[in-house]
C-alpha cells in the first residue's frame, strides 16, 4: 500500500508539465550524446549539468537522469551503423549489430536495440522502486566502518575489473584516492597539498577531472588517426524486428534484464561489464553460438537490455547508500550535491518527494525513448554523419565551458586540461581512466569513515573484524582481488570468458 | 613503443609520483588533538601503496615479450602528433586568453582557428563560429546568469 501511494505521489511530480519537459530534453540530448562518439555519458551529464544552474533540484535530476538514459540508448546507433561504439557500453551491440547492417538488416538490429533497452530500462527501475527502500532501511544501521569496507568493496571490484592489469587497476585507484586528499584533512581540517591556494581548498574538482580524462584525452587520441568516419546507411530495411526476431529473443530480454541490474547495482561494476556478462551468458545459452559474432540478433538484444537495465540497477547503491558504483553515477551525485542534497539512506526518508519523482521520472523517460527512436533514426544518422572537424571544436567549448561554470574558477579550467593530457597518455599506455575517478569520488568520503572508526574504536583496526557486516564486505573483498588466481586454478588452462577493460562507465 | 618499455616507463613514473607524495606529506603539520590518523596518514597510506604497484608493474614487465608493440603507438604518425600538439596548445591558449580578452573574442577566435586548422570551409567556419560563440553567451550569460569573463568588452556588455 505504501508503495502504491509513493508510485502516485512520484507520478504526481513526474508528470508536472516542467518535468515533463525537461525530461524530454534530458532523453533527446542523451540520445544525441550517445549517438556522437567521443562523448559518453561521463562526459554528457559533466558537459550539460551547468544547464541545470537554477532549477529546481527535482526537475535538474530528472533532466540527468534523462540524459544517462538516453547515452545508454543512443550508444547502439553508432555501433550498429559504423562499428564504432558510441560509449563503452556499446562494445558488445557493434560485435552482432554491424554485422546485421551489413547483411542488410540494420533497421532490424536498431529496431530490437531500442525494444530491448526500453524493456531492460523500464524493468530496472521496478527493481529500483523494490530494492531501494529495505536497502536504505537496512543502511541507516550502517556506521563508519560498514562505510569505510563497503567503499573499498567497490573500489576493489572496479580497480579488479577495469583492465588486464591488476597492477594499474589499482594503481591508478590509489593515484584517484591520493589526489582526492588535496584539499582540507575532511576531519582535523588542515590543508594538505593546495600550495596556499585557497581555490584548492575544496579539493581537485571530479567534473573537471572527468570531463579531462573523458572528453579531451579522447578528442586527443581521435585526432591521432583518421578524421573520417563511413557511415553504413544504405539499406536500413524494415525497424521491426521479425515474429522469428522476437521469438529469439523473449527470454534474452528475461535473462539480460535480471543480469544487468544485479551487476549493474554492484559497486564498481556498471552497464560495460553487465552488457558484456549478458552477450556471454547468451551465447552459452544459445544451440547455435556459431552465429554470435555473426549478426545475431540475439547479441545486439542481451547486450542493449542489460546495459540499459544496468542503469537501473546503478541508481540502488547511489540514492540509497550515497556510494556512486560508476563513473557517470559518480558525476550524478556530485551534480546532486550541488544542489544541496545528500544521497544516502536519510535521501528516501527525508525528500520522499525527490525519490519518487525521479525514480518514476524514468519509466516515463524510457517510454519517451522508445517513442523517439525509432521514428527519429534517420535523424540521428544525419547526425552521425556531422564530421569530426566540426565536431571537435564544438565538444572542446563546451568542455572548457563546463569545467569552468562547475567549478567556477580558471584552476577548474587547467585541472581539465591537465588531466586530459593525463588521460589521452593513459589511454596510450593501456591504464583505465575509470578507477582513478571513482576513487577520486571516493577517497575523501572513505577517509572520512576510516578516521571515524578508528576514533570510534580509540585507534584499533580490529573494529572492522569484529561487526558481522564488516566481515562479509571484507570477505568479498578478498574474493574480489583473488577471484583471478581462483578462476585460473579451478580452470587449468581452460580459456574462460575474458572480462571487458572498462573505459568509461 | 614496446609493452616492456611502455610499463617499465610508467611503472617508474608511478614511484616516481608516489615518492613526491610520500616526502610532501611528511612535511604536513600534525594536529594538536590527539587523533588516531592525522592529516599526513592517509596520503603516506596511500603513496607506499602507488609505489607497491608502481613496482608491480615494472617487475612485470620485465617478464614480457620485447617483441611486444602496444597497440595505441603504432596509429600515431607524425601529422597526427602535430595534430595533438596544435589542438592541445590552442586550448592552452584559451584557457590563458580567457580572463584578459574576455569569453567572446576568445571563444570566437579559438572556434575559428580549430575549424581552419580541421580544414573546414570557410562560410562554415565563420557561420558555427558566430552562433556557438553567441549561442553559448546567450544560453550561459543571459538565461543561466553565469558569470564569464568579459575582458575588453567589459564595458560593452
Amino acid at each position: 500500500m505504501e508503495m502504491i501511494q509513493n508510485v502516485v505521489l512520484g507520478f504526481s511530480i513526474a508528470l508536472q508539465p516542467i518535468n515533463l519537459i525537461y525530461c524530454f530534453i534530458g532523453v533527446v540530448a542523451g540520445t544525441l550524446i550517445g549517438v556522437l562518439p567521443g562523448i559518453g555519458p561521463v562526459t554528457g551529464v559533466a558537459i550539460l549539468i551547468p544547464i541545470t544552474f537554477g532549477m529546481d533540484s527535482i526537475t535538474a535530476t530528472i533532466m540527468l537522469a534523462g540524459i544517462y538514459c538516453g547515452a545508454m540508448y543512443g550508444g547502439s546507433t553508432t555501433s550498429i551503423l559504423i562499428n564504432v561504439p558510441g560509449e563503452s557500453a556499446s562494445v558488445m551491440t557493434a560485435v552482432d549489430g554491424y554485422q546485421m547492417a551489413r547483411q542488410g538488416r540494420a533497421g532490424a538490429a536498431l529496431g530490437m536495440s531500442a525494444i530491448g533497452s526500453f524493456l531492460g530500462g523500464t524493468l530496472s527501475v521496478i527493481g529500483l522502486m523494490l530494492i531501494a527502500p529495505p536497502i536504505a532501511k537496512l543502511a541507516l544501521s550502517f556506521g563508519p566502518p560498514e562505510y569505510f569496507a563497503l567503499m573499498l568493496l567497490g573500489l576493489a571490484t572496479l580497480t579488479r575489473l577495469a583492465g588486464k592489469s591488476l597492477y594499474k587497476g589499482l594503481g591508478m585507484g590509489f593515484l584517484g584516492m591520493l589526489i582526492g586528499t588535496v584539499g582540507l584533512d575532511p576531519v582535523a581540517g588542515v590543508q594538505r597539498f593546495t600550495f596556499g591556494r585557497p581555490d584548492l581548498l575544496d579539493g581537485i574538482g571530479f567534473v573537471s577531472v572527468a570531463m579531462g580524462l573523458f572528453a579531451l584525452g579522447e578528442i586527443l587520441i581521435n585526432l591521432e588517426g583518421s578524421l573520417e568516419k563511413n557511415v553504413y546507411s544504405k539499406q536500413l530495411g524494415s525497424l521491426l524486428p521479425t515474429k522469428e526476431d522476437w521469438l529469439a529473443c523473449k527470454w534474452t530480454i528475461v535473462r539480460s534484464t535480471v543480469i544487468g541490474f544485479l551487476i549493474g547495482s554492484l559497486p564498481g561494476a556498471g552497464a560495460t561489464v553487465s552488457a558484456f556478462m549478458a552477450y556471454a551468458a547468451e551465447k552459452k545459452a544459445s544451440k547455435t553460438p556459431e552465429r554470435f559474432g555473426n549478426g545475431a540478433i540475439e547479441g545486439v538484444c542481451a547486450a542493449e537490455t542489460a546495459n540499459n537495465a544496468a542503469t537501473g540497477g546503478a541508481l540502488v547503491p547511489l540514492l540509497t547508500l550515497g556510494i556512486p558504483s560508476s563513473a557517470t553515477v559518480a558525476i550524478l551525485m556530485g551534480a546532486l550535491m550541488m544542489y544541496g542534497l545528500r544521497p544516502g539512506p536519510l535521501l528516501l526518508t527525508e525528500r520522499p518527494d525527490f525519490f519518487w519523482g525521479v525514480v518514476t521520472s524514468m519509466y516515463i523517460g524510457n517510454v519517451l525513448l522508445l517513442i523517439l527512436n525509432l521514428p527519429m533514426i534517420g535523424v540521428w544518422i544525419k547526425i552521425l554523419k556531422v564530421p569530426y572537424p566540426i565536431l571537435i571544436p564544438i565538444i572542446l567549448l563546451f568542455i572548457s565551458l563546463g569545467a569552468y561554470t562547475v567549478g567556477g574558477s580558471y584552476v577548474d579550467l587547467w585541472i581539465m586540461f591537465v588531466f586530459g593530457i593525463v588521460g589521452y597518455l593513459m589511454r596510450k599506455f593501456d591504464y583505465p581512466a575509470a578507477p582513478l575517478l571513482l576513487a577520486l569520488v571516493l577517497g575523501p568520503i572513505m577517509e572520512k569513515n576510516l578516521k571515524l572508526a578508528l576514533k570510534m574504536s580509540q585507534g584499533s583496526i580490529i573494529i572492522f573484524f569484529e561487526r558481522p557486516i564488516t566481515i562479509i564486505l571484507i570477505a568479498l573483498i578478498v574474493v574480489s582481488l583473488l577471484w583471478p588466481l581462483m578462476v585460473a586454478r579451478l580452470s587449468k588452462g581452460k580459456k574462460g570468458f575474458e572480462l571487458p577493460v572498462v573505459d568509461e562507465m | 613503443m614496446t609493452e616492456k618499455t611502455a610499463d617499465t616507463i610508467s611503472g617508474l613514473l608511478l614511484i616516481g609520483l608516489a615518492l613526491v607524495f610520500g616526502v610532501a606529506a611528511q612535511l604536513l603539520p600534525s594536529t594538536i588533538a590527539k587523533e588516531f590518523a592525522g592529516p599526513s596518514f592517509m596520503p603516506t597510506l596511500l603513496s607506499i601503496a602507488l609505489a607497491i604497484c608502481g613496482a608491480g608493474i615494472v617487475f612485470q614487465a620485465r617478464s614480457l615479450s620485447s617483441e611486444n608493440r602496444m597497440p595505441g603507438w603504432s596509429v600515431t604518425d607524425r601529422a597526427g602528433a602535430i595534430r595533438i600538439a596544435v589542438v592541445a596548445g590552442a586550448t592552452a591558449a584559451y584557457n590563458f586568453l580567457l580572463e584578459p580578452l574576455g569569453y567572446l573574442i576568445v571563444t570566437f577566435v579559438f572556434l575559428s582557428f580549430l575549424f581552419w586548422y580541421l580544414k573546414v570551409s570557410w562560410r562554415i567556419n565563420i557561420a558555427i563560429s558566430l552562433i556557438a560563440t553567441v549561442g553559448t553567451y546567450t544560453l550561459f550569460v543571459i538565461w543561466l546568469k553565469v558569470v564569464l569573463p568579459m575582458g575588453l568588452l567589459e564595458f560593452y556588455v
